[in-house]
């Protein structure tokens, strides 16, 4: 079903999202941002360092409102839904959600473990022409503009447990571990011989402490700023995805800033990614190291483990549609341009 | 201004006897329709997220298996049970309310749920045997907000990673406060019902005088399966077998089976009726979904932070402060559902007292205890809403009660934010 | 308000039946869940999620039905007050603006349910999410209904005085 034509004509358009105001320097544009984590998170310190960066050089002209902590949108999911309907005019979200509201099937290559194994091999995936074509595309069917170019990594996946030494792949045998509904992280996961659970992400805590679950994958980061550690003891990073995320804008907003301000807006992502892109590197040392104050052991995963995770994929996700979700000759694609 | 007359208009509907969750609807899409802030696509969206949640998901199976335990004689034995513990006194069948509600509290993380259960086999029980309606409703509503102050703790989840505080010394800390409010509550009721004097009427006096003198070794053997239910909640959820939601639906499957194979009092033909009784008693449900709108609404409008500023403009002395804070949140609780608030103000309002020197744990208490009150003020009061449902009164009739009972709860409430102690001693001793 | 509606007639309880059979199958795949999972270490992304689509529905006719039934909580401190027919009046006023709200938010859910539909917007399992939205439409929908219903019944009954509700 669908087609995922144009949208224009499904989306009542008579309630714009910005507030326009005349001033004495003309219109004001209103830039509501949303996010998901925390506020101590290095999201909301880049939004706000791009908020004093756009505010100064566009002169007040485009005031940012920034609500964190799931205050609008509640899941990513949610924020890539709320730049679409205007509610919010930018926000960050992970690629691999493009495809679920656009009938895309391309963009679920960013849901393939081992698609990429460094920021590098990420950054340029999203920024390939492959994908700047189909951002068009995107762009046209949904009115998001993705910014490709303005990406950052969040942390990579990581499965952390409740048993003290979890430091080798076969231990993960008949462990009971929450993992995200995306059926390509439970065919891997189901082919190391691993009971993924699907409980929601708040009841996540309390599962690990009751023992419901041994223990959850999620991202690195997540287990210090979200106080697993209060109920996990060993973190195994196993780098099978990452919370990559992109920029996203509601393209009628940025269409009706005037072209000065349409300059201010680009330079001031590209300057925030440049400045989110360290502030992640920052945090994430500076989780990792909080992580094994507080009694964790960490283990990063071996060369042959990361090969034998790689096979299972070849064999149990890139030829099966149902798990993949996309066709094995986009994958293909995809490693073709970040072994380039 | 636009958040005022959100806010306005939403009142304004209440008072004039509109539905609440119309009410809330209407300011909702009012509020759109004339500020054009958002588009109309956010209303749909948050409805519809606000309905698709798990959490929620719990109440109607804690409803039903509610209706289950009643027409399946489990709940008729587990009170039996509780008579023969408490004996023949005054105000004996609300304390035994009361104290079911601190045992289920502590198996699930949610008010309205505790309600629902407790509520769904108590308030039938209490009136037949000679309580009004109206306070039935209003110490089950009352003692239902122990749910999420004693742990598990779906509120203290949720503003533990929120905030970033631990939730488990959060819910060790939830521990003494919640049981200070129990026995506040026990106390309110003995107070209320030596004033009442609720008799059981001459047709079930003698069945209600044999009730509460029966031994405690002959009520326990005949209510063995009876018991065993929260011992299976309990031991699934600790044992960690099952999540809260999940509780509930095994909580039916066992009262189903005990009530067909055990106690044979279930009947096939009843199962219908039982099921669209229980839906019947979800409406509310729809309540908190839009709540979930409007707080989202309210966020947008900064109204949160205007009433922060509002409050640092009175006082920046702790004390005054965490006085101001506290009428705030039942303020707040009285128009909004538990979530939201935790979310949306649990941030704001720490970022206001941690700089003034109060422990985030000790504030983690202090605002669920005050939002749990919430949930029993009008006119968003969700444990009120379930307990009139359950005993088909209109929600202002237990008005008179809530009011002292709530003086009791609030009692506890101050002791708590001025003295520490009780808050935080456990979770500085165990975790 | 009292009751007025023809309780004998099965038209009258459709939320009733549909939404007890969705609570029914809720139940019976959310044991399975846990039977799975903890006797055969099994577990499916999709037991749970079904099973809140199917709530989203049960939701929004639960308050269609709670129209009809007069169940939804109100506060009547006010109202109760006032003159019978002043009463009626009041209430029709209520259901006539109950009708509007719901066609608006009828409306809006409609679009976003195209919306879903064309796009082929899809949940992380690849669940149609159309099917669960449309529930936000349909519910509103059985609401202006319910009101509807409502509203001749007061007419007849309550100020013209007409014996019998025959809907
Ligand atoms: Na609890
Ligand atoms: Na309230």
């Amino acid at each position: 079903f669908g087609t995922g034509k144009s949208s224009d004509s499904s989306v009542p358009k008579d309630t714009a999202g910005e507030e326009k105001k005349e001033t004495s320097g003309g219109e004001t544009y209103t830039l509501k941002i949303g996010h998901t984590v925390s506020e101590t998170d290095p999201t909301q310190l880049g939004y706000l360092h791009f908020k004093e960066l756009i505010e100064e050089k566009s002169d007040g002209r485009i005031e940012v409102q920034i609500f964190p902590n799931q205050s609008i949108a509640e899941t990513d999911r949610d924020a890539l839904e709320k730049v679409r309907d205007n509610t919010l005019q930018m926000a960050n979200t992970m690629p691999g959600l493009f495809a679920g509201i656009s009938n895309m099937e391309e963009y679920y290559v960013w849901n393939i473990p081992y698609i990429y194994k460094s920021n590098e091999e990420m950054y340029k995936l999203a920024e390939s022409d492959w994908m700047l074509e189909l951002n068009e595309k995107f762009k046209e069917t949904t009115g998001v503009r993705i910014i490709a170019d303005a990406s950052f990594n969040m942390g990579w996946y990581a499965f952390g447990t409740t048993k003290k030494d979890v430091p080798k792949l076969d231990d993960f045998k008949g462990l009971k571990i929450r993992i995200n509904e995306t059926p390509q992280q439970i065919a891997l996961v189901e082919s190391i011989g691993i009971t993924p659970v699907f409980i929601s992400f708040n009841e996540v805590y309390q599962a690990c402490q009751q023992g419901m679950v041994d223990g959850m994958m999620t991202a690195q980061n997540l287990f210090y700023s979200n106080r697993y550690y209060e109920v996990l003891k060993s973190l195994k990073i196993l780098k099978n995805g990452a919370a990559f995320h992109q920029y996203i804008v509601n393209e009628e907003w940025y269409q009706s800033l005037p072209d000065d301000l349409r300059t201010v807006f680009d330079e001031c992502v590209s300057e925030m990614t440049e400045y989110i892109r360290e502030e992640e590197v920052t945090y994430t040392d500076k989780a990792m190291k909080a992580l094994a104050d507080e009694g964790m052991t960490v283990y990063e995963v071996t060369e042959e483990e990361t090969k034998v995770l790689e096979d299972a994929c070849r064999t149990h996700i890139f030829p099966d549609k149902e798990a993949a979700l996309v066709d094995e000759q986009y994958i293909n694609k995809a490693l073709e341009i970040v072994a380039q | 201004m636009a958040g005022l007359v959100l806010i306005g208009t939403l009142f304004l509907f209440i008072l004039i006897g509109f539905p609440i969750a119309v009410s809330i609807g209407l300011s909702c899409v009012l509020y759109v329709l004339a500020f054009h802030t958002v588009p109309m696509d956010f209303i749909i969206q948050s409805f519809l997220n606000g309905t698709y949640s798990f959490t929620l998901l719990a109440i109607p199976f804690f409803v039903l298996s509610g209706e289950l335990m009643i027409n399946g004689g489990i709940s008729q034995r587990l009170i039996n049970f509780c008579m023969s513990l408490i004996k023949n006194r005054k105000g004996g069948l609300g304390m035994v309310t009361v104290i079911a509600c601190m045992f289920f509290a502590a198996i699930s993380g949610s008010g309205p749920a505790t309600v629902a259960c407790i509520g769904g086999i108590m308030i039938p029980q209490m009136i037949r045997y000679g309580y009004d309606k109206e306070f039935s409703t209003s110490i089950t509503a009352a003692a239902g907000s122990l749910g999420p102050i004693i742990p598990p703790s779906i509120m203290f989840l949720l503003y533990g990673v929120v905030n970033q505080v631990s939730v488990s010394k959060l819910f060790m800390g939830g521990v003494v406060p919640g049981v200070l409010m129990g026995i506040a509550l026990l106390f309110m009721t003995k107070l209320i019902c030596g004033k009442k004097n609720f008799t059981p009427p001459p047709e079930v006096a003698e069945e209600s005088e044999k009730l509460f003198n029966v031994k405690i070794s002959r009520s326990f053997r005949e209510s063995f399966w009876a018991l065993l239910v929260p011992v299976i909640i309990l031991g699934g959820i600790y044992g960690g077998i099952f999540s809260p939601t999940e509780a509930a639906v095994v909580a039916c499957m066992y009262a189903l089976f005990v009530g067909f194979f055990i106690y044979k009092e279930l009947r096939i033909k009843d199962l219908p009726m039982i099921f669209i009784r229980a839906f019947r008693s979800c409406s509310f449900l729809i309540v908190i979904s839009f709540s979930v709108a409007f707080g989202k609404l309210m966020a947008m409008e900064g109204v949160p932070t205007a009433i922060a500023d509002a409050v640092l403009g009175v006082s920046q002395n702790k004390y005054v402060v965490l006085l101001l804070i506290n009428l705030l949140l039942l303020g707040v609780g009285m128009i909004m559902d538990a979530a939201p608030a935790t979310i949306i103000l649990g941030p704001l309002l720490l970022g206001i007292v941690q700089p003034l020197g109060v422990d985030p744990i000790h504030f983690g208490v202090i605002m669920i205890m005050n939002l749990s009150i919430g949930m029993v003020t009008p006119p968003v009061g969700v444990n009120l809403f379930v307990g009139t449902k359950i005993s088909k009164i209109p929600m202002e009739n237990t008005f008179g009660y809530t009011l002292k009972l709530l003086a009791g709860m609030i009692i506890v409430l101050m002791l708590v934010t001025y003295i520490p102690f009780f808050s935080m001693a456990l979770p500085n001793l165990f975790v | 308000m009292q009751l007025h509606f023809n309780d004998k007639k099965l038209w009258n309880h459709l939320e009733e039946y549909l939404c007890a059979c969705l609570f029914g199958i809720m139940l019976i795949m959310l044991f399975t869940q846990v039977v799975l999972r903890f006797l055969f270490h099994l577990s499916s992304p999709v037991l749970e999620e079904y099973s809140l689509y199917m709530f989203v529905w049960f939701v929004f006719l639960a308050s269609s039905n709670a129209i009809l039934r007069n169940e939804h909580i109100r506060i009547e401190v006010i109202t109760a007050r006032l003159p019978e027919k002043v009463q009626a009046g009041l209430y029709l006023v209520m259901m006539v603006i109950n009708i509007g709200y719901s066609a608006v938010v009828m409306y809006a859910g409609w679009f976003k349910v195209m919306d879903q539909y064309l796009l082929g917007t899809v949940s992380a399992t690849t669940f149609p999410l159309f099917i669960m939205s449309l529930a936000l439409p349909v519910g509103m929908f059985a609401s202006i209904v319910r009101s509807l219903q409502n509203i001749y019944l007061t007419i007849k009954l309550d100020l013209i005085k007409k014996e019998g509700g025959d809907v």
